[in-house]
């Protein structure tokens, strides 16, 4: 079950959905998903490898009435990883076909192999161009650092 | 750490483990804008592109094509537009917890299907178990927070 989950009943669930699409439309539902993949291999690269850190699995894991800080922090991790989601989504956005596609909330085109195709394609390059800049970040972390808003990384 | 990358090198790999042990400690220091953006951009690009690509972009989809479908027609059209029809034979006598479970499982065999048939045998458990967990996150948050799913306000949608 995914986290923060509340069971909703049937309709309370389709009425969610209808205003999440309303409101945000096929860009929010792209951010969203791409928000909780950066979040999710975020966690588990934190957590990979993480013995030198005794109590790091305790920060990423406590239990969601656990102590505040460590909710916080869970929850500053998932506002940072949606800026890299809407960074994503918005280098994906210059891509004519996804741009059309996202602009005219075209879900269903998301089955469209065309449409596929360039998504993938665009994202390999859009993960090797931050690939590229990753000494901007590695080793300088105490540093001002350029933030996933700012489109000239 | 997978192989199939077309970006990796032993270069990289080695660079992306000291990136990782610096991820850890910026995460310990309370530090969590530096490690989220070191283990973005040192890590994410580093893994095998191909299986991953198709895996995240199938659950992606699937869960997409889901959510369009029941905001306009219910869950149960959802379902079938996910793929899987035969799950809603059994939706009328679903218990709630039952029915969003019943949903995040439609669009995971229908995405688990898709990338057997596009012959994607090659595990990538760094991406591809992220993938689903971000499927059933997003179902779950959409389906339980609606707009407020997202933290901040998606620009330029009407």
């Amino acid at each position: 079950m995914s986290e923060e989950f509340v069971p909703p009943d049937d309709e309370e669930a389709k009425e969610n959905i209808e205003e999440f699409v309303e409101e945000h439309g096929l860009e929010g539902f792209l951010i969203l998903y791409n928000r909780q993949l950066i979040y999710r291999f975020v966690k588990q690269e934190l957590l990979s490898g993480s013995e030198e850190i005794d109590d790091l699995g305790e920060q990423m894991y406590f239990g969601e009435d656990g102590d505040d800080a460590l909710h916080d922090k869970r929850q500053e991790l998932k506002r940072h990883s949606e800026k890299w989601a809407r960074r994503l989504v918005r280098q994906l956005k210059q891509e004519e076909t996804i741009g059309g596609v996202i602009e005219a909330d075209e879900f269903e085109r998301l089955d469209d192999e065309v449409v596929q195709n360039k998504w993938e394609e665009a994202f390999h390059r859009t993960l090797e161009e931050w690939h590229e800049k990753a000494d901007l970040y590695v080793e300088k972390e105490q540093q001002t650092l350029p933030s996933a808003d700012q489109d000239e990384l | 750490m997978g192989t199939a990358t077309t970006t990796s090198s032993p270069a990289d790999e080695a660079g992306y483990t000291e990136a990782k042990q610096q991820a850890h400690s910026a995460f310990a220091d309370d530090n969590v804008q530096a490690a989220v953006n070191i283990a973005v951009t040192a890590g994410l690009a580093v893994q095998p592109n191909g299986p991953a690509k198709v895996t995240t972009y199938s659950y992606m989809k699937h869960a997409g094509i889901f959510a369009n479908a029941t905001a306009e027609d219910g869950i149960e059209k959802g379902v079938k537009a996910a793929g899987q029809s035969y799950l809603t034979t059994e939706f009328g006598g679903m218990a709630s917890e039952q029915m969003v479970d019943g949903s995040q499982r439609a669009v995971q065999r229908a995405a688990e299907s898709e990338v057997v048939q596009r012959g994607v045998d090659e595990a990538n458990k760094n991406l591809d178990m992220p993938s689903e967990g971000a499927m059933k996150d997003t179902l779950g948050a959409v389906m339980s927070n609606g707009a407020d799913a997202l933290i901040e306000e998606t620009e330029n949608h009407e």
